[in-house]
């Protein structure tokens, strides 16, 4: 899936193969700086889903390159593994029967955490997100607490790159609006290194450094904004039209 | 190995937890074994003691027969299907993508898993047993323990092979797995679970040859009903044995490439 250059993340296409299928990702090619917050922006179908998981290790390509610092995601897989965590949007991704920390523990165990390491860990990812109850049962916290509750067990292999899929897709406008000031200073702070996918371009455009727009599986433009207005010859534009501009034109 | 340990509790706990936040399903298991057994005590005495001649193998009588037929066969339901329960108890619960991303390969996932299913299925066996014996005054006295465990052990592996099968057609595939369900009706009706293979006409008696449960059954039923040793099952032993080793290396390797596929395709966590 990826083929060329040499980066830092070299994110390319998949290729059809012998039967016949849809081009999920084609001659995808980005990098990003440590501890940068980079938005992957697209519509609906337009692949950055595939590109998280591709990244992250659950979907393998066709073809092509990754590296995560440094490291191939398919050569030297465990090394890559061990730097990043994956922020699922979805609320389904944790036992709903079960509290919080007793989700936070049987994720440490599975990071190889035990004992004192473990709870240590637990605790001081609940301060950072600033979770108000570990001993609530999962199926009782309010959305955003449950988004609070992923990101950290994003932090529990303090890993230095945070994958996040369209993380405040569920969340109300007020909920977003928390979470992504949650995010911008988590980086910040933490040092961490975001990337993640969004369809919404105000989203986009209030916390990420960089934003790449996807649409039909390509990159239609990527930087800051006003490098991707110089490249879509729209310098007045907002990041708005030139998505609209850019994704219609695929 | 410690890692591999430490995640099994991990697994056991949470399954344990969960079970215990339903506060009734214990009681409620319970009583179905009771219901089943109350059922087949009657089914019986309505029998009477016409089935003996076909039963002198097993000491004469349909309830001890029916009441180890079940609660072996349940156990090797539950070896079976575990791999793929596994998997779609993490594909339902929509958990499997963020237990990935950890470093646990699906192998450990579906290993740490199989804890609680061993051991709950293994506290079913025992409550038929004892409810058996102490309701319905069955007789377990001559029950030979090595034997019994060890054939309990050597179930699971046999079943390992058709349980992996099993559980790469359920990745690939989602629904519908015919593997389970050769292994599983297929062995309640072909293995001597609610009568004995004897009475099946002579081609079913030969498929019931090809099914892993036909030998542990046979076993099983020897060691606790008849008090024999491993030494007396010799035959049963071969049988699982040659089982396991033809099967499991074949299901391994399905099973592997049933996983890469799924992760070609990106259908991993699809239900």
């Amino acid at each position: 899936m990826f083929s060329r250059g040499i980066g830092w993340w070299d994110l390319l296409s998949r290729r059809a193969a012998s039967r016949k299928r849809t081009l999920a990702l084609d001659e995808v090619d980005l990098r990003v700086a440590p501890g940068e917050i980079f938005a992957l922006l697209g519509p609906n179908g337009a692949g950055k889903t595939t590109l998280i998981k591709v990244l992250a290790g659950l979907v393998v390509a066709d073809a092509g390159e990754a590296s995560i610092f440094g490291h191939d995601i398919r050569r030297d897989f465990k090394k890559a593994h061990a730097l990043m965590s994956l922020v699922l949007g979805e609320e389904r991704s944790f036992y709903w029967r079960l509290t919080g920390r007793q989700n936070l523990e049987f994720f440490a165990a599975l990071y190889n955490l035990s004992g004192r390491d473990a709870r240590t860990r637990i605790a001081r990812a609940a301060t950072v997100v600033a979770l108000p109850d570990l001993d609530q049962r999962y199926q009782e916290y309010s959305t955003g607490n449950k988004f609070r509750l992923a990101l950290a067990r994003s932090f529990l292999n303090d890993a230095r790159l945070l994958f996040m899929d369209e993380p405040t897709r569920s969340l109300d406008p007020s909920a977003a609006g928390n979470l992504r000031s949650l995010v911008r200073d988590l980086s910040r702070r933490e040092g961490k290194t975001v990337f993640f996918t969004t369809h919404d371009t105000r989203e986009a455009e209030e916390i990420a450094d960089r934003i790449a727009i996807l649409g039909e599986g390509r990159i239609k433009g990527v930087g800051t904004l006003s490098e991707i207005r110089a490249q879509a010859s729209a310098p007045s534009a907002s990041l708005a039209e030139i998505f609209g501009l850019l994704t219609a034109a695929s | 190995m410690m890692i591999f340990a430490g995640k099994c509790f991990a697994f056991l706990k949470r399954d344990l937890l969960e079970n215990l936040s339903y506060k009734s399903a214990v009681l409620f298991d319970v009583l179905s074994v009771l219901a089943h057994l109350v059922t087949f005590f009657f089914i019986t005495k309505l029998i009477g003691a016409g089935a003996g001649v076909y039963l002198k193998e097993y000491g004469g009588s349909y309830f001890p027969f029916v009441l180890t037929g079940i609660a072996f066969s349940g156990f090797s339901a539950s070896a079976l299907t575990a791999f793929s329960s596994a998997v779609i108890k993490e594909q339902s619960t929509g958990t499997l993508e963020a237990i990935l991303v950890t470093p646990t390969s699906p192998w450990t996932v579906m290993g740490a898993s199989f804890v609680w299913t061993f051991l709950a299925s293994l506290a079913e066996v025992a409550l038929y047993l004892v409810l058996g014996a102490g309701v319905f005054h069955v007789d377990f006295s001559r029950i030979n323990v090595p034997a019994s465990v060890i054939f309990l052990l050597l179930t699971v592996v046999s079943l390992s092979g058709p349980g992996l099968l099993s559980a790469a057609f359920t990745l690939v595939f989602k629904r519908g797995d015919p593997v389970s369900y050769f292994f599983n009706a297929g062995s309640r009706f072909l293995a001597g679970v609610y009568f004995p293979i004897s009475l099946l006409p002579t081609g079913l008696q030969r498929l019931s040859g090809c099914l892993p449960l036909t030998y542990s059954l046979r076993a099983l039923r020897g060691a606790v009903m008849g008090g024999k040793g491993v030494g007396d099952l010799g035959h049963e032993l071969v049988a699982l044995l040659l089982f396991s080793l033809i099967c499991l290396p074949v299901s391994v390797v399905l099973f592997n490439r049933a996983l890469s596929r799924a992760k070609k395709e990106g259908s991993l966590s699809f239900v």
